[in-house]
């Protein structure tokens, strides 16, 4: 908390350089949020910077009740939400019974390429890019960064319950995906 | 039934592995350097278009002024320009050049670029 109380002084006092290492430090996290949930890489990128400079524009306002990194994924989310609504992207869909991921994968998507490479993580990853965004953003979030679920409700509004719900239905889902086709034990 | 993601296991690992090795994953190099450029710009072309506020404002506001107040401003100004040494118009006109030439050069003026 030190450290970012530090960064944003540094930041809002015009140092050197503040802005890009604040930049540099949450560009990971502002990405995945993006791209799990836009997946088009223009897009994320251009979105990403838009949050960043939503970021810039509003330092001042931030107050040091929740730590650097929950506001600013909560930008990075509210940046990304906003974008699917203009397109109207569901964040969430029907996804029935879950019994058939395969078929939900997006027509951008390389599986045959994918699954070459490496069957097991290709099908793997077949079966994220099906998730609808919401899902694979809060996957990416606690899997890949390693988030506790209380920093991810803080981020997204949404409550722990909600979250858990969501983790554990995606969870199920992709590994009872993987059992048949490469025979993990569940 | 608990609504708790299940406990880490093998499965969990993969998982993180596969989300890892997702295309796209990381910010391109270069990223953050363009970002903290670009707010710089833009925070810059922000802070000139306020300074510039009074110079543009005055404009329309002098010749509104000049057209509807003409003569009550004439009359108010005679004593003025009737004085020995007072002003005359082309005075008032170099006046009015210095005013937005001025906040042309405070629009200039920024905090010096972050590298």
């Amino acid at each position: 908390m030190d450290a970012d109380r530090q960064l944003v002084t540094d930041v809002l006092g015009h140092r050197p350089g503040a802005f890009e290492r604040l930049v540099r430090e949450y560009q990971g996290l502002c990405w995945h949020i993006i791209q799990r949930m836009v997946r088009h890489p223009e897009d994320t990128r251009e979105l990403c910077q838009e949050a960043f400079l939503r970021i810039h524009r509003n330092l001042g306002q931030y107050r040091f009740e929740a730590p650097l990194k929950s506001w600013i994924g909560q930008v990075a989310y509210s940046v990304a939400r906003r974008h699917l609504e203009r397109k109207r992207i569901p964040l969430l869909e029907d996804d029935g019974d879950g019994g058939s991921v395969l078929e939900a994968v997006p027509d951008g998507y390389d599986l045959a390429a994918s699954a070459e490479s490496d069957e097991q993580s290709g099908v793997l990853h077949a079966a994220i890019e099906s998730l609808p965004p919401l899902p694979r953003m809060l996957l990416t979030l606690h899997y890949l960064d390693e988030m506790p679920i209380a920093d991810i409700a803080a981020m997204t509004g949404l409550p722990e319950g909600t979250i858990k719900s969501h983790l554990f239905r995606s969870r199920r889902q992709l590994r009872a995906l993987l059992e048949p086709c490469l025979g993990v034990a569940a | 039934m608990t609504l708790s993601p299940d406990p880490m296991d093998a499965f969990d690992a993969q998982l993180r592995d596969a989300l890892r090795t997702l295309p796209g994953v990381t910010p391109p190099a270069g990223f953050a350097r363009a970002v903290a450029l670009e707010a710089e710009r833009r925070a810059a072309r922000t802070e000139r278009a306020w300074l510039l506020l009074p110079g543009v404002a005055f404009v329309p506001a002098a010749w509104y002024a000049s057209v509807h107040y003409g003569e009550v401003l004439a009359a108010g100004f005679a004593p003025l320009l009737r004085a020995p040494g007072g002003a005359t118009s082309l005075d008032w006109i170099a006046v009015t050049a210095a005013c937005l030439a001025l906040s042309w050069v405070f629009a200039q003026v920024r905090p010096a670029p972050q590298r």
